[in-house]
């Protein structure tokens, strides 16, 4: 099950299974609300997620932008392999910091 | 039809049964040794209904999308249809997006795992065509 914990200004978004359509378009007011609150660095952790998709995309980097408005930073932890290669073939490893799971 | 070699489906528009169907799709690819392939296979496959549901289907979660995986020796092809409008493809495929944009990242998934891809004429229907490596099948 997908979590979103929110302690003072840090959040942490712990992933299970997929970044997709469906749990993004279900995350993107929960971190609006978060990073409008104060929240200045949000962390994914998608070490149990395989799949993402480009609404998956499109919500770290409006979550990206929203935070560099206010000086803030996402990171992205334990990204598969594939989603690392993804990560920097889209170029976003240059906008933000994308971590990949330890061997 | 040979459920090996194709794998046909008509699916709803709604995020459960693009989740299902991705499911049965990664399952079809381990059983045919084609495992490798799962990850860009499912970004392509997802990428492509997604854009049916959210974009053809107008919102209607009753919309029917049509989708069909063919295997041949050196390629996989994709072909998702729906009941839409279409999409522009003629003047949006060559777009490139914005690191800073939130949208159009689905071209990009095309152009970063398939070969080729093609719209008919109405842009209702995609093929994508990934060359593989030649499974030796018993």
């Amino acid at each position: 099950m997908t979590t979103v914990q929110v302690q003072k200004n840090d959040a942490t978004v712990t992933l299970e299974g997929a970044l997709t359509v469906a749990l993004a378009q279900e995350l993107r007011p929960q971190l609006q609300k978060a990073v409008a609150e104060g929240v200045s660095s949000v962390v994914f952790d998608l070490g149990r997620a395989d799949v993402v998709d480009s609404s998956g995309i499109g919500l770290l980097i409006a979550t990206h932008n929203s935070l560099k408005t206010k000086g803030g930073r996402l990171r992205v932890a334990n990204a598969s392999p594939e989603i690392m290669n993804l990560f920097k073939a889209m170029r976003l490893d240059r906008h933000f910091s994308v971590e990949g799971r330890q061997a | 039809m040979n459920s090996r070699k194709c794998l046909a489906f008509e699916i709803v528009a709604n995020p459960a049964a693009v989740d299902a169907l991705c499911a049965r799709a990664e399952t079809w690819l381990i059983e045919g040794g084609l495992g490798t392939e799962s990850f860009p296979v499912a970004m392509l496959l997802r990428e492509s209904l997604n854009n049916s549901m959210l974009h053809g289907s107008g919102g209607d979660p009753t919309a029917q999308i049509r989708c069909h995986l063919q295997r041949g020796r050196k390629w996989l092809k994709i072909t998702v249809e729906d009941d839409g409008p279409g999409f522009d493809w003629a003047t949006r495929l060559e777009c490139r997006a914005d690191i800073e944009n939130c949208h159009g990242r689905g071209l990009e998934i095309y152009r970063l795992y398939a070969d080729a891809v093609d719209f008919n004429r109405r842009g209702n229907r995609v093929s994508l065509r990934r060359r593989i490596a030649e499974v030796m099948t018993s």
